[in-house]
């Protein structure tokens, strides 16, 4: 299963091939600390162990790691077919005693010739996990298995796709399997009925089976999680799930239907390992979601990026937030998993640090140093990580200048996405003035940019708080997914 | 140094580009706010051609409109330094600029001539005329037949008739 797929020692450990011995006992013990059975009684924590034990047990051996060196391939030492481009706001620091803040826009890309050699699509390893509880029935679950049928119409010939439904019980509807016959997977997707309540874990569980019968840096590995309702009580087991998928490199990503599902844990879910979640009320929403998740799986380029990440004491990082594809918000840990890389326009990143206080000798500041990881399923060893360090000039009195115009032009959006989010822990915290007045900060932006429609439901909204003390299921999502929409611009509107 | 947003007052970090309070952007990228202070070097550092010396800027360079909050309309107030706010019915011999009788201004205890909206050095004004319910600002009564400024997103009931003023300033 795992065995295989991990094939370089170096991307195990998720550090690059120049690594010091340092760098790579310190990666050892990250990694050891999380997968580590005393730490993680989950059999599959225990399996990726051993495997990262065996490449640390070659690495931090100084002649066994030459030796491991002398047998790889040349494209891992020297990849050259990636570019990065980082755009800062500012071009120095302020020498300081007190805290400022510092964004940067982080633009990961394939190299033009490394993009048009490549196969057109690359082949992928998808499981469609599908909520058949109860209140599916009806229009929402038509619609999810039209889509699945256009799905299994759309699949070329080394394609694996599994298909997992879920209420209070999971079931393995089509099994993981390349050129299936096309009238028996169109008649089981058909049969698809709802019943029942909503326990994801169990269906991402399956979903998660199926996916690693034929986990392959070769494929893109992707589970699509399609519910409308609330799961109760096995959300942490579905998060360590989702975490430990991260890992081996598989993406989630989410749909939820209606207002009833819980947005805060489905994000949480996706966005751990690199995924999405959205939001869609209608037939046509659950369509063009289908259509887009499809565009970007088959078109990227490479995958799982993720960016192992050390700050030096006074640097925090604030915020990331991903722009394309599919923006979302990312958490933030030790390792930010940022998704694939498209293979026409980029993957772009905004960090947001804030500095504590500067130095005052140092001429040059590091406020990141961090390794990139990602997959590229064309290369002869598909994992690769290098460097990528973020650092800034420190000046007395820098000469203000305007921040780059595409750095202020994404803020713009964002800070609209961020009031909302802001809003939303206030009210959670019990600090409804603070709520309210960053919402009617909201729907006064919101009116100024000419969306009238979003500015309106948030004004209604204020009501609710004042009468409620929270926000409705619905317009808490109406809000977050419209102003989330403004940044890429395409939004289910509904009815 | 404490840097404060231009329109919430509530206190920024060096380098922010946006408030993180209001959402009110802090910088002036190419083009120019009215946040920042406009020098020669300024101009000249903008990334954007230079607005033409020759046309020199109006006396008023901002914008309002007012938000009617309980239909989502707008009501764009342009052309003019002073808009009197109220509802015409008949017999009237004072019209008001704004009336505000299509939106059930009636029931809302709006009065015939309720208030005036006035503009000064980019700045908005509000005078309650000594209507029979009062005008509130983010629900403090403001003193009749004197200015009282507004800003940006500040909410006015005119008796309960409520708008929310949308000012944008503009070079």
């Amino acid at each position: 299963m795992v065995t295989g797929y991990l094939d370089n020692y170096y991307a195990r450990l998720g550090v690059p091939h120049t690594a010091t011995q340092e760098e790579i006992r310190n990666a050892f013990h990250a990694a050891a600390r999380k997968f580590h059975p005393d730490a993680n009684k989950d059999t599959r924590a225990t399996e990726i162990f051993l495997q990262i034990q065996e490449a640390y047990e070659t690495l931090s051996n100084p002649a066994k790691r030459i030796a491991y060196d002398e047998i790889l391939p040349k494209d891992i030492k020297t990849p050259s077919n990636v570019l990065v481009n980082t755009i800062y706001s500012r071009e120095s620091l302020t020498v300081l005693e007190h805290p400022q803040l510092l964004y940067v826009m982080l633009n990961i890309m394939a190299a033009p010739k490394a993009a048009e050699e490549m196969p057109r699509r690359q082949p992928m390893n998808l499981c469609l996990v599908i909520d058949t509880s109860n209140s599916m029935s009806g229009p929402w679950l038509n619609t999810v298995k039209e889509t699945a049928l256009n799905i299994v119409q759309s699949l070329k010939s080394g394609d694996i796709l599994s298909v997992v439904t879920f209420n209070d019980r999971a079931e393995v509807i089509i099994p993981a399997s390349r050129n299936q016959n096309l009238n028996i997977l169109e008649a089981r997707i058909s049969l698809i009925n709802a019943r029942g309540g909503t326990e994801i874990f169990q269906g991402l569980e399956m979903g998660y089976n199926e996916i690693i019968q034929n986990l392959s840096p070769d494929y893109a590995n992707h589970i699509i999680l399609i519910t409308d309702g609330r799961t109760y009580g096995d959300e942490e087991d579905a998060l360590k799930l989702a975490e430990i998928a991260s890992d081996q490199s598989i993406t989630i990503h989410a749909l939820g239907i209606g207002s009833e599902w819980n947005d805060e844990f489905l994000e949480d879910l996706a966005s751990s390992t690199g995924g999405s979640c959205e939001y869609a009320y209608t037939s046509d929403g659950i369509r063009s979601f289908f259509q887009r998740k499809f565009g970007h799986i088959q078109n990227s380029f490479a995958n799982n990026v993720s960016l192992s990440i050390k700050t030096p004491e006074s640097v925090t990082l604030n915020y990331v937030f991903r722009l394309t594809p599919d923006s979302t918000s990312i958490p933030i840990s030790d390792t930010l998993f940022l998704g694939d890389i498209p293979r026409v326009k980029s993957l772009s990143v905004v960090l947001e640090f804030q500095v504590k206080n500067t130095p005052r000798q140092k001429a040059e500041f590091v406020l990141l140093d961090g390794i990139l990881n990602m997959v590229m399923p064309t290369a002869s060893i598909p994992n690769f990580s290098s460097r990528l360090t973020f650092s800034r000039k420190l000046e007395e009195n820098p000469l203000p200048a305007p921040p780059p115009r595409v750095l202020v032009e994404a803020l713009s959006r964002l800070s609209l996405y961020r009031l909302q989010e802001m809003a939303r822990e206030d009210i959670k915290e019990g600090n409804l003035d603070k709520a309210t007045s960053r919402l009617k900060n909201l729907a006064t932006q919101l009116l100024t940019s000419g969306e009238t429609a979003l500015a309106h439901t948030v004004m209604l909204e204020l009501d609710q708080i004042r009468s409620s003390q929270q926000m409705g299921p619905d317009a808490e999502k109406r809000i977050k997914y419209g102003t989330r929409a403004l940044l890429v611009g395409n939004l289910d509107q509904g009815p | 140094m404490t840097l404060i947003c231009p329109n919430c007052k509530k206190p920024v970090l060096e380098g922010a580009i946006f408030c993180s309070e209001c959402g009110t952007k802090l910088i002036d990228s190419g083009g120019l706010s009215t946040a920042a202070i406009q020098t020669p070097e300024t101009i000249a550092a903008a990334d954007e051609p230079a607005p033409k010396p020759a046309a020199p800027l109006p006396v008023s360079s901002a914008h309002i409109n007012l938000h009617i909050i309980r239909t989502g309309q707008i009501i764009p107030l342009e052309g003019g330094a002073e808009f009197t706010l109220g509802r015409i019915s008949e017999g009237q011999s004072i019209m008001p600029d704004i009336d505000l009788s299509p939106y059930d201004a009636y029931s809302q205890g709006v009065s015939r001539l309720h208030a005036t909206l006035k503009v000064r050095d980019s700045l908005f004004y509000i005078e309650d005329l000594g209507s029979s319910n009062g005008t509130r600002i983010n629900n403090n009564k403001i003193t009749p037949l004197t200015d009282t400024l507004i800003h940006n997103g500040d909410v006015i009931a005119l008796g309960r008739f409520k708008v929310q003023a949308l000012i944008r300033q503009e070079n």
